[in-house]
């Protein structure tokens, strides 16, 4: 039996002083790809931040700068304090990469037993295989795990290291409804001690339900930052269209609850944080609607609103 | 349930569990410990039947080249392996450790010093047991030992190959780079039978002086090959300064 309480090595260990991250007008670009754009962001020891952004946003690369995986062309990433790779060479930090990749033709056991000698305070591998529950495909070769396998794998080797912060680049891409639930159950219960968590997503409902505080990216910067009530707020998360009856836009959007209105061929498209009320203030006010339809909008399209807000950038 | 955890420093523990993973790998020990072995079986008994003096020595040459040719084989392999875990994102993730990305490499280096052996000892078992070849023991052992010497180059060069081929193209690179180093170098024809233009250019190649310097031993008339000795040298340091540009090459386009 195992217990499941966090390693001596935790509270032995001087606590880190300071933000978790700090991040200081952070640049890199690809090629002629600015990928992070003047990234200015700090993050408290203990938050549970989402990061959420169209793709293309910058949040992959924010990842990489975190963990001094590609070094910045211009400011400065500091983890508690330390050069990213001096916070990964103490254990401080863990990483669940997007897609990360496992080793062929090894079994789980392999890739966990090679990684274990690899941190300088690693977790008993005990209670990695405990609390990513990979007992049932322990001996599995990992190009044989199913998506959702892979990925507790993937974040059994995020908490290894028994790290302060955990850095997590979609974590739920591949689980179904069931292990999702059974994965943020396990995170809630790991970090209980007052780790850090920042995790990217797409999900906005996932980023809702598990962050205090949501901090969305577009173009490499940052262009909201609040807690998940404020953030939904800004977002518009329904998209009503109906047949175009000749009403103003500006009419349009100044109807309840509505963030932007436009043309769109023969139709007209109202994005609005809340679809009731704004249904309601359209008939009431527009007899002529005809053909309204109602859609949940996509993590791209909520962001469009605010990221339309941005002046552009050439 | 067993738990093998070590308290080794992080690049050797790294090296010791990828030596023994690629060990237990099937395709691994087929083409870099059984084909060697089998060639030298087939070679062996061809041209270097009867128990005379003679024959003894040819089969002693033959062992000395496919011993180098399995090991050739087995520092591609290696190479092709660190391809495949910078394409899969297998260097990323070991990255995020305490495994640096250089030791990572000189861990890399050393797996595959590690792995060139089992086709350098089998190949020469093969030799006293079925090849009929008897020497004295410190003959066998200095041959091994300048063998496994002159083989540093090569690892180097899989490393390198493995930082700058794509994963895509890294088996048919590895497989013709060493086809190409065997056939020229001699490991498959005496050099003694080739063009004086291929020659010239086979005592320019490490795998040449390889099986050379595991000759040597064997022939008691022959001056040690000092020239060869800075031929490896040279391969060395060039081809480090390879591998070193390759790995700048690797990091900054994060494409480890």
């Amino acid at each position: 039996m195992v217990h499941l309480t966090s390693s001596i090595a935790t509270s032995l260990r001087p606590s880190p002083a300071g933000a978790a991250i700090e991040l200081t007008g952070l640049r890199k670009s690809f090629g002629l790809v600015r990928a992070v754009d003047g990234l200015d962001l700090s993050i408290a020891p203990g938050e549970i931040v989402a990061v959420l952004g169209p793709n293309g946003a910058g949040k992959s690369t924010t990842t990489e700068l975190i963990t001094g995986l590609v070094q910045p062309d211009a400011g400065s990433a500091q983890v508690f304090g330390l050069p990213p790779r001096t916070a990964i060479e103490r254990g401080l930090v863990g990483v669940m990469l997007q897609a990360g990749a496992l080793l062929h033709e090894a079994t789980v056991r392999d890739v966990l037993r090679l990684m274990h000698g690899l941190h300088a305070h690693p977790l008993p591998l005990e209670e990695v295989i405990e609390r990513a529950d990979l007992r049932s495909f322990w001996k599995t070769r990992t190009e044989k795990l199913s998506g959702g396998q892979a990925q507790r794998l993937r974040y059994a080797l995020a908490l290894m290291s028994d790290p302060q912060l955990l850095i997590l680049d979609e974590p739920t891409v591949g689980m179904d409804v069931e292990i999702r639930r059974a994965f943020w159950a396990s995170m809630r219960d790991f970090i209980a001690d007052g780790r850090t968590v920042v995790f990217a997503t797409h999900y906005l409902d996932e980023a809702d339900a598990e962050a205090d505080r949501i901090v969305v990216l577009a173009r490499g910067r940052v262009i909201a930052d609040g807690t998940p009530a404020a953030i939904k707020t800004r977002v518009a998360d329904r998209t009503i269209t109906l047949a175009d009856h000749g009403a103003s836009l500006a009419d349009l959007a100044a109807l309840p609850a509505v963030i932007s209105a436009e043309r769109a061929g023969s139709r007209l498209l109202l994005r609005t944080t809340d679809s009731d009320t704004t249904l309601r203030g359209l008939i009431s006010e527009h007899p002529a609607a005809a053909e309204i339809e109602v859609v949940s909008a996509s993590l791209e399209d909520a962001f469009l609103t605010l990221t339309h807000d941005q002046p552009e950038e050439l | 349930m067993m738990i093998l955890t070590t308290t080794l420093p992080a690049p050797l523990h790294y090296a010791v569990h990828s030596t023994w993973l690629t060990l237990r790998n099937f395709a691994f020990v087929l083409f870099a410990v059984g084909m060697p072995l089998v060639l030298y079986i087939v070679f062996s008994q061809t041209f270097a039947a009867g128990s005379g003096p003679d024959a003894q020595l040819a089969s002693a040459m033959i062992m000395v080249s496919m011993a180098g040719y399995g090991a050739l084989g087995a520092a591609m392999s290696g190479g092709a392996q660190l391809a495949m875990e910078r394409r899969s994102g297998w260097f990323r993730q070991l990255s995020v450790t305490t495994l640096v990305p250089r030791d990572f490499l000189l861990a890399k280096a050393a797996v595959i010093m590690v792995l060139v052996l089992p086709s350098l000892l089998l190949v020469f078992g093969a030799g006293f047991l079925i090849g009929g070849v008897r020497m004295p023991l410190e003959v066998w052992l200095t041959s091994l030992v300048l063998m496994w010497l002159a083989l540093i180059p090569m690892a180097i060069l899989g490393i390198a190959l493995g930082l700058w081929v794509k994963a895509e193209a890294v088996g048919g690179v590895t497989t013709l780079v060493l086809l190409v180093l065997a056939m020229l170098g001699g490991l498959w024809l005496p050099v003694e039978m080739m063009p004086p233009a291929a020659q010239t250019l086979a005592h320019a190649l490490p795998s040449y002086w390889l099986a050379e310097l595991g000759r040597w031993p064997m022939l008691p008339q022959m001056a040690f090959p000092w020239t060869g000795v800075a031929v490896l040298i040279g391969w060395s340091v060039g081809l480090t300064v390879l591998g070193a540009l390759g790995f700048r090459r690797a990091a900054a386009s994060s494409k480890r």
